[in-house]
């Protein structure tokens, strides 16, 4: 200690004469110190960082797969899978646990999944890192349509339930990825070089997620159409993205081979009469005559995508394609309220999206019925008199009419019960009671009241808040 | 050249102050050059060039944003041969809009950095026994980034304008801001607008003076020669500002 003692001391003494040195230059004279001033260190030490990331030697030395440097934390209990006795899900969890060694095997070269406690090291990182997977010239491309922007730690950089309309990249500091699945749950940590809100502009996911400054962040913008815009014209960084998201799936311990079907949660899956969220689509003169079938597959890709962006991973959810629309089991975890609101908030853009670039034979106008109910499940399917419902109340006359009558891009319906108990009482903003209108349905010589609302242009997305994920 | 020598040479008509002035700048030069020395030993790298950067960056960020506040900086790019012709709506929003001005700042900054380092230290370009202390060359560097930057901003803006144009919540949030009288009130964009018809270092002085920057930072900022200077633009600019008033009410 007595050696290193005059060595400390001698920095410090070398450190004080360069900053005093620094003073008695160009940068010291009283208006350059005021003027220094003027811009707080946070601030200063972003610009260095992105000086430092713009210029072309730029390597990620903070970030490597093994995750950041600063203290690593446990993750919730929810998202690790001990090897605990848990009975008959015990055979599951290894399942998943070994794709999950599988796919960070494959992904990084080595497995990140603690021999001992089969446990996700904790404050694992994006593996890909995309500002470094760029050529200089993708590069300026990227930046080209950004702009750099701050946020203090603990600032929300994106919110969860937003519609996203942004990407970032990090420049400085690092960001939690998290989403509210029955209690907040940390899907990723990101650092320098890394994207977040990638995958809502690309149309591959799914529900938003809250990214929070773990510290002060500067990063690099950009808006969604101009991100789409930009792969566009580098098509090989989709292959980088897709890695990334597939990284990402992992750490949340999500099979993704589970997303078509089932699920890797052995407490609900399969279900055995859990009341569960039913979404039934229909897509309004699917098989007219003037669709080609062409137009039709792409109707179809186009309609499960915006699904999936709407009620995708890493909720929990069985899916079913039925040619003209598409059946969704939500897991019974999650408040029909957040999926009502889901789809409230991301199909109207997405319709408005897609049906601005097509118009007929591939414009499309969406039907949608919400209801509520216990569901079984077995290796032929899913049942319940709530899926049977639903189809009654997509096929009802009278909000069929209001669609095409309107002109409208979306149409919901929902029981009776759904709109007394789950929307009625809203007050969030996000789901507006008013906007629903009583209906009495008649279908097959049943009649039953319903509650619809009908969308002819989106609400829009800015008026219900910020960006999100 | 030692010090003396070169006071020695000067005539008579030179002040004490401007003597000290030219002094202090002499020995600023001196410990520029230091820094420069003490930088290349460690390579222009490590923790203390960081260090370096970081107080460059400060410097470089707070100039810029007051050149745009101003306008002045397109006086100074138009000097160096890049034509920009900003539009009264493109100053307008400048003056107005701090995130724009501190977008551009910190893009320019970060991109000049590099190119700064590699031209003016490694590569020798910056010389002690040239006209400008090393951040004043800086600034220079960033002046030839200023401008791509500021027509890249003017084509993502249009984009953006197009785009937000088919979003009405976007339009009503945008709408006319500049007829808001508070905003117009509060920018003394009144002032500024009798400023219009007069030179462009009187213009930024006063500009730079209604922000409240010290004259100090001004001397900085517009490279005057001295505070006096700065007191002697202000002193001219107001008699006229109280003559052209009183011819007005006349």
């Amino acid at each position: 200690v007595t050696e290193l003692m005059p060595a400390g001391n001698e920095d410090r003494d070398a450190d004080a004469r360069f900053e005093a040195l620094i003073e008695r230059s160009s940068l010291g004279t009283a208006g350059a110190r005021r003027i220094r001033g003027r811009v707080p260190d946070a601030e200063a030490r972003a610009i260095g960082q992105l000086a430092d990331m713009l210029d072309e030697s730029w390597r990620p030395s903070a970030v490597t797969s093994q995750g950041p440097t600063q203290p690593q934390t446990e993750l919730p209990a929810s998202v690790s899978y001990d090897r605990d006795d848990r009975g008959g899900a015990h055979d599951v969890a290894d399942r998943v646990r070994e794709h999950l060694t599988a796919a960070l095997t494959l992904l990084t070269g080595s497995p990140e999944v603690d021999a001992e406690y089969g446990r996700l090291r904790p404050g694992r990182r994006a593996v890909v890192n995309f500002w470094d997977a760029l050529t200089p010239a993708e590069r300026d491309s990227f930046r080209d349509r950004t702009i750099h922007r701050m946020f203090d730690a603990g600032a929300a950089l994106m919110h969860e339930g937003d519609r996203a309309d942004r990407v970032m990249m990090i420049v400085g500091g690092r960001v939690q990825v998290s989403v509210d699945y029955g209690g907040r749950r940390v899907i990723v940590e990101r650092g320098p070089g890394d994207l977040v809100g990638e995958r809502s502009a690309l149309r591959v996911s799914e529900p938003s997620a809250t990214v929070i400054a773990l510290e002060s962040v500067s990063a690099l913008v950009v808006e969604d159409d101009a991100f789409v815009d930009f792969l566009r014209g580098h098509p090989r960084l989709l292959a980088i993205l897709e890695s990334q998201t597939r990284s990402d799936l992992d750490d949340t311990g999500t099979d993704t081979t589970a997303l078509a079907g089932g699920s890797p949660e052995p407490a609900l899956w399969p279900l055995r009469g859990q009341n569960c969220t039913v979404v039934l689509t229909d897509v309004m003169g699917f098989s007219a005559r003037y669709r080609t079938e062409r137009a039709r597959q792409i109707i179809r890709q186009a309609a499960q995508a915006m699904m999936q962006s709407a009620l995708g991973s890493p909720w929990q959810t069985w899916r079913e394609d039925r040619g003209d629309g598409q059946l969704v089991i939500v897991s019974p975890a999650i408040p029909t309220a957040q999926v009502i609101e889901r789809l409230l908030t991301v199909l109207p853009h997405e319709l408005k999206r897609h049906n601005r670039v097509h118009r007929d034979p591939l414009r499309i106008q969406l039907r949608v019925a919400v209801n509520v109910g216990p569901v079984v499940q077995d290796e032929h399917g899913v049942d319940g008199r709530s899926i049977i419902n639903a189809a009654r109340m997509l096929e009802a006359r009278a909000f069929r009419q209001a669609i095409a009558s309107q002109d409208a891009v979306l149409g919901i319906i929902t029981s009776t019960f759904v709109y007394d108990v789950v929307i009625q009482p809203q007050d969030s903003g996000k789901i507006d009671p008013r906007a629903f209108l009583q209906i009495q349905a008649s279908v097959k010589g049943f009649r039953f009241p319903a509650w619809m609302q009908i969308i002819a242009e989106p609400v829009p997305h800015r008026a219900l808040g910020a960006a999100g994920a | 050249v030692p010090l003396p020598d070169v006071l020695c040479g000067m005539p008579s008509s030179v002040d004490a102050a401007a003597a000290r002035q030219l002094e202090e700048g002499l020995q600023r030069r001196m410990a520029d050059k230091q820094l420069r020395d003490e930088l290349a030993a460690q390579d222009f790298s490590g923790p203390r060039y960081g260090r370096f950067q970081e107080e460059l960056a400060r410097y470089g960020t707070a100039v810029l944003r007051a050149w745009m506040y101003s306008g002045y900086i397109f006086n100074l790019v138009s000097a160096r041969g890049f034509a920009i012709h900003p539009t009264d709506t493109e100053l307008e929003e400048l003056h107005r809009d701090s995130e724009v001005r501190e977008d551009l700042a910190n893009m320019t900054v970060a991109l000049a950095l590099p190119r700064f380092r590699e031209h003016a230290l490694i590569g020798g370009g910056w010389r002690h026994e040239g006209g400008a202390g090393l951040p004043t060359y800086f600034m220079g560097s960033c002046l030839y980034v200023f401008p791509n930057e500021f027509r890249k901003r003017r084509v993502q803006r249009e984009k953006w304008r197009r785009q937000n144009g088919r979003d009405p919540a976007i339009t009503m949030q945008e709408a006319d801001h500049t007829s808001d009288p508070g905003v117009r009130a509060t920018g003394n964009i009144q002032v500024l607008d009798h400023l219009r018809d007069i030179d462009p270092r009187t213009r930024a002085i006063v500009a730079l003076t209604i922000d409240d920057y010290s004259q100090e930072e001004i001397v900085e900022f517009l490279a005057e020669p001295s505070v006096r200077a700065v007191e002697g633009v202000l002193y001219r600019w107001r008699t006229q500002y109280k003559d052209r008033m009183q011819g007005d009410d006349r």
